[in-house]
């Protein structure tokens, strides 16, 4: 029924019941009819038998055959009476017509009425006793059987007819054809107005359901004709509405999936938080670029830029100062930049430049431009400064180049031999030289934690040259390092502090520091002598307390005072960090050790540190002595500062002077110690303490 | 047997028999309480002097207790009467008997074989005389009369033949059933008409049916001898109702004097079927100017 179509469901439902019903009816009535032919023919059968009885009784009581054969043959003339026995009491046949079908038994039995005695499918008998007749007598002359009492009436024979059923067959069969044809039409009027009713409601279901279906297949734009009335009719038109309201809806969703595809499409190309592109669309660029390159285009160059003290930003002030300073620089670098040139984000602080027709010293000169603007570049937050740099590496796109991992493995190995040299420049490196990858986390955690289990770190002096001898008692040695691995390139403190800052190293190399310096001071005071030790500590050190602690246990087990011992921080650092430094530097001074700053000049609160932290020394900033004597502002800014020391009785350092000439006047300027090549070479520190002890006993 | 008997009797009869004159009793034993018993027993009642009479009725023969209260004449109606009074009552007693055959009469009397007994029976059977004349006037053309008897009703058609003027009657005997019809269909042939005669062998409510068809069929009719027959089918029928019966026997226990032992009906009707007339083809006089006929006539 399920499968059904409605317009098939609809004309079961009319044609079905009605069909039904008439040959229901034609059984009722055949059945009915044959009932009433039947008990007609048995009425017959009876009343014939009971007819026949009396009128046989003379001839049975007077053995008149011939009577009873007249009798016998008048019945047979009957209609459907097709034979007649007359017997007498002993049941033996007086008279006989027609062909006899009874039994014989039939005939001997003894009946006390008129009744059916034998039926097959094709007769019936029926038989009645013959009764002797009694008549009213006078009981006057009748004494033996009194009047008042009826006398058994004596039966002296049977009659029995029997009635042929062929014709009631017949008539059956007549009935039955007759109601199924009359059926037959009555189905065929019916049939002929149900198809019509049902076309004419199941169309427009049909249209709807087409409509429907075409719906459901995507045909959005699908009508119904509104030709019905009534409930179709409705229907049709909700239909219709609601075909156009899906239309709309699917028309504005439309728009906003291709607004969307538009957006994530840019979103997959962009980066989202400086709205530059990304790195794999750079790399999408760079396929581009080098697939030009190759194919005899104009040659390109590939910068990649790694921020230098990005973190202490998102240390200190958190991932939204973070994130202001990259799209600060990116619009700073984006400025700097072509239209045609491709800037991208290629993930954290890291940077990547295509300049496109730009090779040799014009790339070069872009990405020195790119690491002045990092350089001189403030980030302002609430009231802390930091200065930003910028390592960047600098490839170029050649022939020569095969696929496009060459050129960011060069560039990157070139952004890490920048970062190496200690920061804030510019290297270059050919994309298809052997490069160094930069190593990563896990692997710089247990190369420091084995370098200091291993002593690799070799602890170095940097001369320092007093421009007044004898200004601090003794001299001033600044201590540095560089890490020394068995098959592998030294590693400078400046890179190696960078990797132990970002993964929080910091404390064990300060510590080494620490002891190495007492260590030194130590072996000078034992011989007699005073030397003053400048030991650089990470920016973490600030604040922490276990320092101050091993200062102090050291200082004590080697019975010496701190006074030789001067701790020095970058200005940065002291800055972000500032209470705490300045607490920490009061403790510092209380074992009588002296404070420096690194970096000087570098930041707008350089000045305000003196007063807070009031360190004992300070080391300039390697861009104010960079361009002493070629610029006059610089030597001004110099000046300045120095007279400020001075004032406050805080001693300046200059480093990175490579040049002898310019001590003359840096010694004019009052700057009170300098190194750099132009005073000597590091050296380790054993050799400079043994050198500075030869020294002073000659 | 049974003439002999009879003459017996007669003589007893005739000597003891003294109907008293006097005022006495009279029970009256009835055979049934209902219908022409009833009838005979109110009529009686009414035609006996009641200021000389005393009337013990007992309706039912067989509650018939004899002596209480002791009476002087047993009247009995009814053959049935007759049986339980002839059992049961003092030997002494005289018995009227009435309403009955004159052969249930005779059988009775003569299966009690009480000699000694005064007994007077006043029949139902109309007197041969009547009969012969009753026939004549009903048919005049018809001169040959069938009768079929048993050997207790062949002793009354020599009485037949005796006043039969010209008619010549012819008789078949039937001494059993199976030879009724044939007797009935051999002699109808014969005669011009059926007399029948009231005898309880040939005559019986079963086969009254059967007798009229056969003469139907052959177009004879049948002169009966009660109204019951006239009703079944017969021409007609000379009879004596109960309550002539029960006059006549009133008449008689007042009447002093000795009596037969078989007494006729004084009185009698006449029962016409006209339709059967009319099928027969018959033009028969009406009862009433039969009856003015007959009594013209003189015979009683």
């Amino acid at each position: 029924m399920n499968h059904l179509t409605l317009r098939h469901r609809l004309l079961i439902l009319t044609l079905l019941p009605s069909l039904l019903i008439g040959i229901a009816l034609v059984i009722y009535f055949t059945v009915s009819g044959i009932r009433s032919l039947e008990s007609e023919l048995h009425a017959k059968g009876l009343s014939t038998a009971r007819y026949l009885a009396p009128v046989s009784e003379y001839g049975i009581i007077t053995g008149q055959l011939e009577n009873l054969h007249t009798l016998a043959l008048a019945t047979n003339q009957e209609p459907s009476v097709k034979a007649t026995v007359i017997v007498n009491q002993r049941g033996r046949a007086l008279a006989v017509s027609g062909r006899v079908s009874m039994a014989s038994e039939t005939l001997r039995q003894k009946l006390d009425k008129p009744g059916l005695v034998a039926e097959t499918e094709s007769w019936l008998a029926y038989g009645a006793p013959v009764f002797r007749s009694v008549s009213e007598s006078d009981s006057l002359f009748d004494p033996t059987q009194p009047s008042d009492k009826p006398l058994a009436q004596e039966v002296i024979g049977h009659v029995f007819i029997e009635l042929d059923k062929s014709i009631l067959i017949t008539r059956q069969h007549d009935l039955l054809i007759r109601g199924l044809m009359i059926v037959l039409v009555g189905m065929i009027i019916l049939a002929t107005l149900a198809i019509a009713v049902a076309d004419n409601l199941s169309r427009p279901v049909m249209r709807l359901v087409n409509a429907v279906r075409a719906m459901s297949e995507g045909k959005l734009s699908t009508r119904v004709p509104p030709a019905s009335t009534g409930e179709l009719g409705i229907l049709e038109q909700g239909f219709n509405e609601m075909a156009k309201n899906l239309d709309e809806i699917h028309q504005s969703l439309q728009t906003r999936i291709e607004e969307a595809t538009v957006q994530l499409a840019f979103q997959a190309r962009h980066d989202a938080l400086t709205g530059l592109l990304n790195r794999r669309e750079f790399e999408i660029q760079l396929e581009k670029a080098l697939a030009a390159v190759q194919a005899g285009g104009d040659q390109c160059s590939v910068l990649f830029i790694d921020l230098d003290r990005f973190k202490p930003v998102n240390d200190n002030c958190g991932h939204l100062a973070g994130d202001e300073v990259l799209r600060q620089i990116s619009q700073l670098f984006q400025g700097r930049l072509r239209d045609e040139d491709t800037l991208a984000r290629l993930g954290g602080d890291e940077f990547g430049v295509l300049l496109h027709n730009c090779v040799g010293p014009r790339a070069r000169q872009v990405a020195e431009d790119l690491c002045g603007l990092a350089g001189a570049y403030r980030f302002i937050w609430q009231d802390k400064v930091f200065a930003i740099g910028a390592s960047i590496g600098l490839t170029q796109v050649t022939r020569e180049v095969r696929n496009i991992n060459e050129l960011l493995a060069a560039g990157d190995a070139a952004c890490y031999q920048a970062k190496e040299s200690g920061r804030n420049q510019v290297c270059e490196q050919a994309a298809h030289a052997p490069t160094e990858r930069r190593r990563e986390t896990g692997e710089w955690v247990t190369r420091i934690s084995t370098a200091l289990a291993e002593n690799r770190l070799v602890v170095e002096a940097i001369p320092v040259r007093a421009r007044l001898q004898h200004v601090l008692g003794g001299p001033l040695v600044e201590l540095t390092a560089h890490l020394v691995e068995p098959g592998q390139p030294s590693i400078s403190l400046s890179a190696l502090l960078d990797a132990a800052e970002r993964y929080e190293l910091g404390a064990s190399i300060d510590l080494r520091f620490i002891e190495v310096a007492i260590a030194a001071m130590a072996r000078a005071h034992q011989s007699g002598k005073q030397i003053h030790c400048l030991v650089p500590l990470s920016g973490s050190a600030l604040g922490r307390s276990e320092l101050i602690t091993d200062i102090a246990r050291r200082l004590a087990a080697e019975n010496i005072s701190g006074r030789g011992l001067y701790l020095m921080f970058s200005e940065a650092a002291s800055t972000h960090n500032s209470s705490r430094a300045i607490d920490f530097t009061r403790q510092l001074r209380n074992l009588g050790c002296q404070i420096a700053l690194s970096d000087f000049g570098s930041g707008l609160s350089s000045f305000s540190h003196l007063r807070s932290l009031t360190p004992r020394l300070v080391k300039l900033n390697r861009s104010l002595t960079r361009d002493i004597g070629s610029s006059r502002s610089s030597t001004s800014l110099l000046r300045a500062i120095q007279e400020i020391t001075s004032d406050l009785d805080i001693l300046t350092v200059a480093e990175g002077i490579d040049d002898p000439t310019l001590l003359e006047q840096l010694d004019q300027l009052g700057i009170d110690f300098n190194e750099g090549r132009a005073i000597g070479p590091r050296e380790p520190l054993d050799a400079w303490l043994e050198g500075v002890a030869l020294r002073t006993l000659s | 047997m049974l003439p002999m008997l009879s003459a017996r009797l007669l003589l007893c009869l005739v000597l003891l028999l003294a109907p008293p004159a006097w005022a006495g009793s009279v029970t009256l034993l009835l055979s049934d309480s209902t219908g022409p018993y009833a009838e005979f027993s109110s009529n009686f009642s009414e035609a006996l002097n009641s200021r000389r009479w005393t009337i013990h009725l007992v309706p039912k023969a067989d509650a018939y207790t004899p002596g209480a209260p002791p009476t002087d004449l047993i009247v009995t109606a009814g053959s049935e009467a007759l049986r339980q009074a002839l059992q049961r009552a003092p030997p002494g007693t005289p018995i009227l008997a009435t309403l009955l055959p004159r052969q249930a009469f005779e059988r009775l009397v003569g299966e009690s074989a009480r000699p000694g007994r005064r007994l007077t029976g006043v029949v139902l059977d109309q007197p041969p005389a009547r009969l012969t004349a009753f026939i004549r006037y009903l048919l005049p053309g018809q001169t040959r009369i069938g009768l079929l008897t048993s050997p207790e009703t062949r002793t009354f058609l020599s009485a037949l033949r005796q006043s039969s003027g010209n008619l010549q009657f012819d008789s078949e005997d039937v001494d059993n059933d199976t030879a009724l019809l044939p007797a009935l269909n051999g002699l109808l042939p014969r005669v011009g008409a059926l007399l029948a005669l009231p005898d309880a062998a040939i005559y019986r409510r079963d086969n009254l049916k059967s007798i009229l068809i056969t003469t139907y069929r052959q177009q004879r009719p049948v002169i009966a001898y009660s109204s019951a027959f006239v009703t079944a089918g017969a021409l007609a029928a000379l009879y004596s109702t109960p309550t002539q019966i029960a006059r006549q026997a009133a008449e008689l226990i007042e009447q002093p004097g000795t009596l037969p032992v078989i007494v006729y009906p004084t009185q009698f009707a006449i029962a016409i079927n006209a339709n059967v007339a009319q099928a027969l083809g018959l033009n028969v006089p009406d009862e009433a100017s039969l009856r003015r006929s007959m009594l013209g006539e003189g015979g009683r």
